[in-house]
């Protein structure tokens, strides 16, 4: 009778760790499942990566039908698979982002690529009109020149015109003084044999051959 | 009494007997360990060492502890961390694919700001007429 009040209390005691460990058995449960709840509900990541989804779902209620010994196991593999299906869902938000964004650098490309060119056609533009002011200064310039040297030439020209005219003058003087000594030699000796008194003679005029513009033949005194 | 009590004993020998037999290691977990190397190398070729290092470790860490437990025959084990090292090679091989997301992101980000900065600062030329 005595063993069989103990055996019951013993039976009572393993029926309260039991229902204990059942009980903690639910809490994990309840822990797993609110992860995943809160996972699933989630406005930015609730409708992603689908089949992790379910393959949390799947360990979840796997977890949920398991006895006691492979419950202990199975916790570690929920946990992983809901930690997948969010680094998963999280991972495809960012690559739709990073689509988004993909096509806004191509937009933003395009645009500098368009800037670039009339950057390029403006710069193009304004080359060929300093070139083309460049032509017409030169041309302007070549044609001053041209001008500057007829009108050199032409005052060269009028130098030595007036040089030779110079040089005729001299000769003409020369033979002028020339003419006059003889002249006057001329008249010596006439008188010389004559017998007369020796009286100066008038000089010859002599005829110029050519008549100097601006220098009169000097007098013959 | 003496007779109830043997009954009893035998009932508990007979379930503690078929508990053990329950438990008792079934055979080598073949399958669970090549399921975890593959996740190991798609892990390795997506980038976890980068990009999930604590991750990728643990799984590799995991991966060697069952083949040791293989090796001393104590297949539940062995089947377990094997297990677990599929999972967490998954999760490393998540994670690497969320990091490489995220820097892509980020760069996008950082080369659109240069860019509509730039366009800014440097509008295109007006239309020669």
């Amino acid at each position: 009778m005595m063993f069989s009040r103990r055996f019951i209390a013993i039976l009572a005691v393993v029926a309260l760790l039991g229902f204990g460990t059942a009980q903690a058995r639910d809490d994990e449960y309840q822990r797993l499942s609110d992860r995943l709840e809160r996972l699933t509900s989630d406005p930015a990541l609730g409708q992603r990566a689908p089949a992790q989804m379910d393959r949390a779902r799947a360990a979840l209620a796997q977890f949920k039908e398991a006895g006691r010994g492979e419950r202990k196991q199975l916790v570690y593999l929920v946990d992983r698979r809901i930690d997948v299906a969010q680094a998963s869902a999280e991972a495809e938000s960012l690559e739709s982002q990073r689509a988004d964004l993909q096509r806004e650098n191509d937009r933003l490309q395009l645009a500098s690529a368009r800037r670039d060119a009339a950057q390029a056609r403006a710069e193009l533009e304004r080359q060929r009109l300093q070139s083309q002011i460049r032509a017409e200064e030169a041309e302007r310039l070549q044609r001053e020149a041209e001008a500057a040297r007829a009108e050199g030439e032409q005052a060269a020209q009028a130098a030595d015109a007036a040089r030779a005219e110079a040089d005729q003058a001299k000769r003409m003087a020369a033979a002028q003084a020339k003419a006059t000594a003889l002249a006057k030699k001329e008249a010596e000796l006439e008188a010389a044999v004559n017998g007369k008194p020796k009286a100066p003679a008038a000089p010859a005029k002599p005829k110029p051959k050519a008549k100097p513009k601006s220098n009169p033949a000097p007098s013959g005194n | 009494m003496t007779t109830r009590i043997t009954k009893i004993h035998a009932l508990v020998a007979v379930l503690a007997t078929l508990s053990l037999q329950a438990c008792s290691p079934t055979r080598p977990p073949i399958e669970d360990l090549a399921d975890a190397s593959r996740a190991l190398g798609a892990a390795r070729a997506a980038g976890a060492p980068v990009y999930a290092a604590a991750e990728y470790r643990s799984a590799g860490q995991r991966f060697d502890q069952a083949q040791s437990a293989e090796a001393h025959q104590d297949y539940d084990a062995a089947t377990q961390l094997a297990r677990e090292s599929a999972a967490d090679a998954e999760l490393a091989t998540a994670k690497a694919r969320l990091g490489k997301a995220r820097e892509a992101v980020a760069k996008l980000r950082h080369d659109n700001a240069e860019l509509d900065r730039d366009l800014g600062e440097h509008a295109a030329p007006e239309a020669q007429p």
